[in-house]
């Protein structure tokens, strides 16, 4: 239930209550009270209960006021009408007849009415807490971060960097060995795609097998290489978009498309290719848009980065404007508390978290944040248009579009004088039409007049038209709501609302909303962030005249917030091991797993603190572990031990994800076009439907029948409107946009293999790379050197060569055979696996 | 069934004495149950025996009117033309009512041949939902949910018991449309992706025109256009002997194990869902009883016929979708079009499923995801009512020749043993031998249902 409720009632009632109590009172209290309490009551409703029925503990004073699952009030001093604890005693309401077995006699129920009329007089101090409570308190991912010693190893002469002692130790522990160190050779396959998501080409392997320098400095070069390239971005700047719910339209109920969410992608494959600090970049995407600027340059990019906050799924033909307000709030603080802080916050929107320790009033408190931000999405929908304008950018941006508007609503006003106009010539003509007369030969004067008029508005029209300026460009955003008072808003909602015309938010805090009924507002709670780590720092005060994303920006990034840091570390090992340290990536709560080796977390995310936020630097210190590098080779005894991995024992195979598959395969085919493509073809789309309510996807054909799925260029760009996502990445388990996934699920199922067996992109880079087989070489041994090294970045042994060889049973194969040849090894295990 | 995945390793190990029994664990290693991990769809039991296997979904969208189908109202007859104000008045059904069967249900004449049914119909007078707006109405149907993000009853089904053909999908949905939710209306949300419904002929909608014709359709991916079978299976025997290889070099190697096996079920599914979709192979008076060939039935008549090919084969769950029932102007003529397109397609699949011996564990389910009033408006239609409405259900255990529940004397709202859209979630699940409370699915730190923290069976309409 809500603290500030307790707060008060402390203060109101026990204090005053309690401190005015004399002996009788407390005396009426034992006698009459509490033995019925303890016989009738503590079996089902004290820590000691085998189950606690319904949350509710009445062993304390604070307890039994405060009341259970049911969220009201179960003593209220002094109003015995209201006191829930009453009516169930009474059998007042037949869903909460306490105690269940019988009535208790009426005379114990008159007393304890006569019990709540003298304020409910209860010595029983001491805090009333569930035992889950009691363990949300001591969770671990909620404690402070602490620097771990690092651990004794038996075998010294194993580990090459820290993070092997940290693995040694837990393997040592379970009696676990490492396996072997990977070649060079599948070293360099795995990192490449890890870090960039294409396989190194022929002259990068052999330069990096053949390198005499050490393995270290070797693999670093090939790792720094990898990490200044463009690909880097793009491979995980996609893992990001899967965090953020990245999409390019509304989804749900009224698919509508979001035309400049492109802007948002392209800026978080450029924040991780200039290695943006991790602090920074959770900074902008909640509040880039309050941030000071130098340049115009950053100023749009920071507007930009924002629009985190707005391309989740909206319900945008919902009815009820506050419920599709509280709605959209809802995703924000879903992909907010989720993507950077692995929390569940929005389970609370109905009632108090029932396992970690978010109190319905915190959701609350976060609703008034984000409902005091406006959404500047050019999205919008004939029943909701809240979300309708966009954000202007570049120089004179602004001007621009408010030149554009004036501009726009001038010829719009000689519209009409013109539409008039045709209306006066036309029933002149169609007059003379009905007597007979050829208004062409013989006009009369009178139309001759209409005539004039009807040119002249004409060329006043198309004048208007060329007066309108050349739109500026325009970014998806947020930016602060207005500053309002509530009666001029209401006053304000009250005309558009009859004008169909949007209301766009103010500055407010919002109600809590008992249960998360649109309409039952109860207390309005102030803005402001979690609670949950109030005892070890806070938050800067939120003012009245902003909306707070700032605050909780700063409460995000604090060096003492204890999930951010343990959060993203986890997530990069996730990207890196294919399993993180926490196996539950965007849940660090009670229900979350626990870590194979917290102090290792702990250590990573310090040391990523200190080294200034970097995520390069991060994986790059995972990547040069020797517990990274380890082969993929299986030990039957770690093996049984540890099926999943989670020892670090060896490199545990991945599975590539649909992009990676889709990328890689025009890469060998020799047709992939590495150049980022110049917006989305969602804008392309979008621009061909001026009218922003007639981008509906789906609605005749719009959208589905107009893009092309047959584009070059890397998957991360591919057009992702919700629902609309292209079948190569759908078979591949593409993520659903409308969730927060920090790990995908990587399933085998035959649809991959129909995908890969009969596609057009299969069979037609398949053909393509039999043509530059052909053309490489006539020997049939480099033919398959060349096929092997580009599909497998390795060449094939003895046996292989031979199963190659018998498929093209002794003759020299035809392009036609080749192509089916490479197919296949599309098809085959290896090439979907990263070993 | 409440562990992050149903088929967690532990999970998949303890559940294997009570359901699993058709996994072979061929290792000692417990990481093949990975195996199972890999492929949700194979077959188990639920949580207890279950009266249907299968589900055929005959989706109403757009929500037909049920004073105008199968709730009859006299009173309203009475009460016809009674104006109430904006040009709208209280009206009688356009069609006329009969009984049928033994059992004396009524049906309107929109539905003659569905009516010869009557003593299999199971007719649930009383529905009602939360919210009268079509794409959030249509989730809810599908979803159980109109406000979030959540798997469709069909990927429920599938998760719950997978599915008893590998060499098909286990949820195949057919002419679903992409608006009011697109692919949300058969998507798996955060359900294992391969109990997501299947898409035959996905078509645009949104302007009433119906789903393009189903003659020569074929999914996409399920054909190579530029070699012969003989010479796909040999490309798939060097893949193969490739995977081979390097399952050898390995010794231990589940998941590749797992992608060698999907070849050969996709190899099988080439030839089989073609075969299945290719109605014309049945006979011609399995054909004319669909109503195939005839211009009026045709399309919605393959679907049917399809679908029966479908569960005959051992495919959990099938939805069937036709629209718009939406008429908000001239009821009569939309009502009777789709009527006509439908009525004989249905009463042939309900017919040839009782001649195979297949109704009786097949649950055959027909509605919108709500009704419409008892009123006309000024442009001869009908407006939206979520308040009570009709679904009738078929075979798979429930009672035939019964009228459930009621609404009010004129049909609007639901008021006697009103069953909620939860009720009938909960009951569809029950039927397949899933117990809604307990078929649930871990995602971001708390338990999904289909049901949420609604529903309840609705043990008066079993059999």
């Amino acid at each position: 239930m809500k603290p500030f409720h307790i707060v008060i009632l402390l203060v109101l009632f026990f204090g005053a209550g309690n401190i005015n109590a004399n002996p009788q009172a407390f005396d009426f209290f034992e006698k009459k009270i509490r033995p019925v309490l303890v016989a009738n009551c503590y079996e089902c409703h004290s820590p000691e209960s085998e189950k606690i029925e319904s949350d509710f503990l009445l062993n304390t004073r604070e307890g039994i006021r405060k009341g259970g699952a049911t969220g009201r009030d179960s003593i209220i001093p002094g109003d015995v009408e209201s006191s829930q604890l009453i009516g169930a005693i009474r059998y007042d309401d037949e869903n909460l007849q306490m105690p269940p077995e019988g009535m208790l006699p009426e005379a114990v129920i008159r007393d304890f009415e006569k019990w709540v009329e003298m304020e409910a007089p209860d010595p029983r101090d001491g805090r009333s807490r569930l035992p889950r409570e009691i363990e949300a308190e001591s969770h671990w991912s909620f404690q402070p971060l602490k620097k771990p010693e690092q651990p004794d190893v038996k075998d010294k002469s194993w580990p090459r960097d820290r993070i092997d002692f940290f693995s040694l130790a837990r393997m040592e522990e379970a009696e676990v060995r490492p396996v072997a160190d990977a070649g060079r050779s599948t070293l360099i396959r795995r990192v490449s795609i890890e870090l960039a998501g294409l396989p190194p080409t022929m002259e990068e392997v052999n330069d990096y097998v053949k390198d005499p320098a050490s393995d270290r400095e070797a693999f670093e070069k090939v790792v720094d290489r990898l990490m200044k390239s463009q690909g880097f971005g793009e491979r995980w700047g996609r893992h990001w978009l899967d965090v953020a719910r990245y999409a390019e339209s509304s989804g749900y109920t009224r698919n509508m498309l979001y035309p400049y969410a492109w802007r948002y992608r392209d800026w978080v494959i450029e924040a991780l290719n200039k290695d943006m600090p991790y602090d920074e970049f959770v900074t902008k995407q909640i509040a880039g848009d309050l941030l000071p600027f130098d340049s115009l340059e950053q100023r749009d990019d920071q507007r930009i980065s924002t629009a985190f906050l707005t391309i989740g799924p909206k319900t945008l033909n919902e009815g009820v404007p506050l419920l599709f307000e509280l709605n959209v709030a809802d995703d924000q603080i879903d992909a907010t508390c989720r993507a950077f802080l692995a929390l569940t916050a929005n389970c609370s929107r109905c009632h108090d978290h029932k396992y970690d320790p978010i109190p319905t009033r915190d959701y609350y408190a976060l609703t008034g944040i984000f409902r005091s931000t406006h959404h500047l999405a050019a999205t919008e929908t004939n029943v909701r248009f809240e979300h309708g304008q966009a954000r202007p950018i570049g120089k004179d941006g602004e001007k621009l579009h408010l030149e554009i508007e004036e501009a726009t609503k001038k010829k719009d006003g000689i519209q009409v004088k013109y539409l008039a106009a045709v209306k006066v010539r036309n029933e002149c003509r169609d007059s003379l039409k009905e007597k007979g007369v050829d208004w062409e030969k013989n006009p009369t004067p009178e139309l001759e007049e209409a005539e004039k008029e009807f040119r002249k508005f004409y060329d006043m029209v198309q004048a208007a038209q060329k007066a309108i300026p050349d739109p500026p460009n325009y970014a998806m955003s947020v930016k602060d709501a207005r500053i309002l008072d509530e009666e001029k808003w209401k006053a304000e909602f009250e005309k558009n609302s009859k004008e169909k015309k949007p209301t766009y938010p103010r500055i407010q805090n919002s109600p809590l909303f008992e249960k998360g009924v649109h309409n039952s507002p109860k207390d309005e709670v102030p803005r402001g962030v979690l609670t949950l780590f109030d005892d070890q720092f806070s938050a800067p005060p939120i003012s009245d005249n902003e909306s707070g994303r700032l605050q909780l920006a700063e409460w995000l990034t604090d060096e003492k917030n204890p999930l951010t840091s343990r959060v993203i570390v986890n997530r990069v090992w996730h990207h890196l091991f294919g399993i993180g340290l926490v196996d539950t990536v965007d849940n660090f709560g009670l229900l979350g797993s626990k870590p194979s080796h917290p102090e290792l977390l702990d250590d990573l995310a310090i040391e990523f603190m200190e080294d200034g936020w970097s995520v390069k630097r991060l994986i790059k210190r995972i990547l040069l572990s020797r517990t990274w590098q380890l082969s993929s080779a299986v030990d039957e005894k770690a093996q049984k031990a540890d099926p999943d991995g989670r020892l670090r024992w060896r490199f545990t195979p991945q599975r590539l994800e649909g992009e990676v598959i889709r990328d890689v395969i025009l890469f060998t085919g020799g047709n992939l076009d590495q150049k980022p493509p110049n917006g989305s073809q969602v804008l392309d789309v979008a621009l061909t439907q001026p009218k922003k309510q007639q981008r509906e996807i789906g609605r005749r054909d719009y959208y589905t029948k107009d893009v092309d799925q047959t584009v070059k260029y890397r998957s991360v760009y591919l057009p992702m409107a919700r629902g609309g996502i292209f079948d190569v990445l759908k078979v591949f388990d593409a993520p659903d946009p409308n969730l927060v996934v920090g790990a995908r699920k990587l399933t085998t199922v035959p649809s991959q293999a129909l995908f890969l067996m009969n596609s057009e992109l299969a069979t037609e880079q398949a053909a393509s790379l039999a043509g530059l087989v052909l053309g490489n070489s006539k020997d049939l041994n480099a033919q398959i050197d060349f096929v092997f090294q580009r599909i497998f970045s390795r060449l094939p042994d003895g046996s292989e060569r031979q199963t190659v060889k018998n498929f093209f049973e002794g003759s020299p194969p035809t392009e036609e055979l080749w192509a089916q040849a490479v197919q296949a090894m599309y098809c085959s295990g290896e090439f979907r696996t990263l070993y | 069934m409440t562990t992050p995945s149903l088929i967690s390793r532990r999970n998949a190990l303890q559940t294997t004495a009570c359901g699993f029994g058709s996994l072979a664990f061929s290792s000692l290693f417990s990481n093949q149950a990975g195996a199972a991990a890999n492929n949700p769809l194979l077959p188990r039991n639920g949580h207890h025996p279950a009266k249907a296997k299968r589900v055929i979904f005959l989706f109403m969208r757009g929500g037909p009117s049920q004073v105008d189908s199968f709730d009859y109202k006299p009173d309203l007859d009475k009460r016809h033309n009674e104006d109430l104000g904006g040009g709208r008045k209280y009206f009688q059904s356009p069609w006329k009512f009969k009984r049928y069967g033994e059992s004396g249900l009524p049906v309107s004449e929109l539905f003659p041949h569905t009516a010869k049914h009557a003593d299999d119909l199971c007719v649930i007078n009383s529905m009602h939902t939360d919210i009268s707006n079509h794409p959030q109405a249509i989730l809810q149907m599908n979803t159980g949910s109109f406000q979030f993000v959540r798997p469709s009853m069909g990927s429920w089904a599938v998760y719950g018991l997978g599915t008893e053909n590998q060499n098909l999908p286990g949820f195949i949905t057919i002419n679903p449309d992409f608006s009011a939710g697109g692919a949300r209306k058969y998507g798996c949300a955060f359900l294992p992706s391969a109990t997501a419904g299947t898409a035959i002929n996905q078509w645009g909608g949104g302007d009433g025109q119906g789903a393009p014709s189903l003659k020569g359709y074929q999914i996409p991916h399920t054909t190579n256009k530029s070699m012969t079978v003989a010479e796909q299976r040999r490309q798939l025997d060097l893949m193969q002997s490739l995977n081979r290889k390097r399952l050898d070099r390995d010794k231990i190697n589940e998941p590749l194990e797992g992608i060698i096996q999907s070849y050969e079920t996709a190899f099988r599914m080439q030839s089989t869902m073609p075969d299945l979709m290719d109605v014309e192979r049945e006979p011609k008076h399995i054909l004319e009883r669909y109503g195939i060939n005839t211009e009026t039935t045709d399309n919605f008549g393959r679907a049917c016929l399809m679908a029966r090919r479908f569960v005959e084969s051992g495919v959990r769950f099938v939805q069937l979708n036709l629209g718009f029932w939406d008429q908000h102007t001239k009821i009569v003529e939309g009502h009777q079009k789709l009527a006509d397109a439908s009525d004989q397609p249905v009463a042939g699949l309900l017919t040839d499923l009782k001649e195979r011996g297949l109704l009786e564990d097949t649950l055959v389910l027909w509605g919108g995801e709500f009704g419409r009033p008892p009123i006309i408006n000024k442009n001869a239609g009908r407006d939206h009512n979520a308040e009570g409405f009709t679904m009738w259900m078929a075979g798979g255990g429930v009672k035939g020749g019964l009228r459930y529940g009621a609404t009010d004397e004129l049909g609007y709202k639901a008021q006697e043993n009103k069953v909620h859209l939860h009720d009938l979630h909960a009951t569809i699940l029950h039927q397949l031998g899933l117990d809604h409370e307990r078929l649930t699915y871990r995602y971001g730190g708390r338990d999904f249902r289909l049901t949420d923290v609604h529903g309840s069976v609705v043990h008066d309409i079993l059999a």
